[in-house]
């Protein structure tokens, strides 16, 4: 039990160090992206604001995922797995990784590398529905087992 | 749901109340409500034979089945 425990806490640290990360670059993200322009050619300098309409429209879906990871971690702390809960919280992590793949997917029109972070997103958000669907047939079968007189 | 779990009329016929069947099968009471309400998935073989002890009767008096269509 302690090496899941020890697992369990790992990963709910990384979860509150992504969240602060994310707090970080929204109120350093002019900052961020002006060093990040600085050290590219000097003709994409001028798509500042573009890149801080895709980072301020991205946040919020950064925020949601964070907030229902950690809503799983924490049921999942608590003993219960297979609940109702935890496929929904899962359904909303890959609406969100869908929400940013679009996002950099609209962002490729002017800076084309954002393609890389669209598909990751996109593929993510796939293995995540998957993990959901995985959880939603284990709710069932714990339900059967539940209802096994 | 298909098959019907009679409980009722088995126990009224013998006398016994749902905590004295419960105890005496080895099973909690609010899994008999749940074999009783019809809201049980599954029954095993070592429940039903002991049902059947404890009432002294045939799993045909217990469970009947119903035609949903």
């Amino acid at each position: 039990m302690d090496k899941e425990r020890s697992s369990l806490l790992i990963t709910k640290f990384c979860v509150y160090m992504f969240f602060a990360a994310a707090l970080v670059l929204v109120f350093a993200g002019p900052f961020v992206i002006q060093a990040f322009l600085a050290v590219r050619r000097a003709e994409i300098a001028v798509l500042k604001n573009f890149f801080l309409v895709s980072l301020y429209t991205a946040a919020p879906f950064a925020f949601i995922t964070l907030f229902h990871l950690n809503k799983l971690l924490l049921n999942i702390e608590g003993g219960q797995v297979f609940i109702r809960a935890n496929p929904h919280h899962l359904n909303r992590v890959s609406w969100c990784c869908g929400a940013v793949a679009v996002i950099c997917c609209v962002s490729t029109f002017y800076y084309t590398p954002f393609a890389i972070i669209a598909v990751a997103a996109a593929f993510v958000g796939m293995i995540v529905r998957v993990v959901k669907n995985v959880f939603e047939q284990a709710i069932l079968l714990r339900e059967e087992a539940d209802y096994t007189i | 749901m298909a098959i019907i779990v009679n409980l009722d009329v088995m126990m009224a016929r013998r006398k016994i109340s749902a905590g004295q069947l419960a105890a005496e099968i080895g099973i909690t009471p609010a899994n008999l409500s749940i074999l009783k309400n019809n809201k049980a998935k599954a029954i095993r073989f070592s429940t039903l034979e002991a049902l059947c002890k404890a009432l002294d009767c045939q799993p045909a008096d217990i469970l009947e089945f119903q035609d949903d269509d």
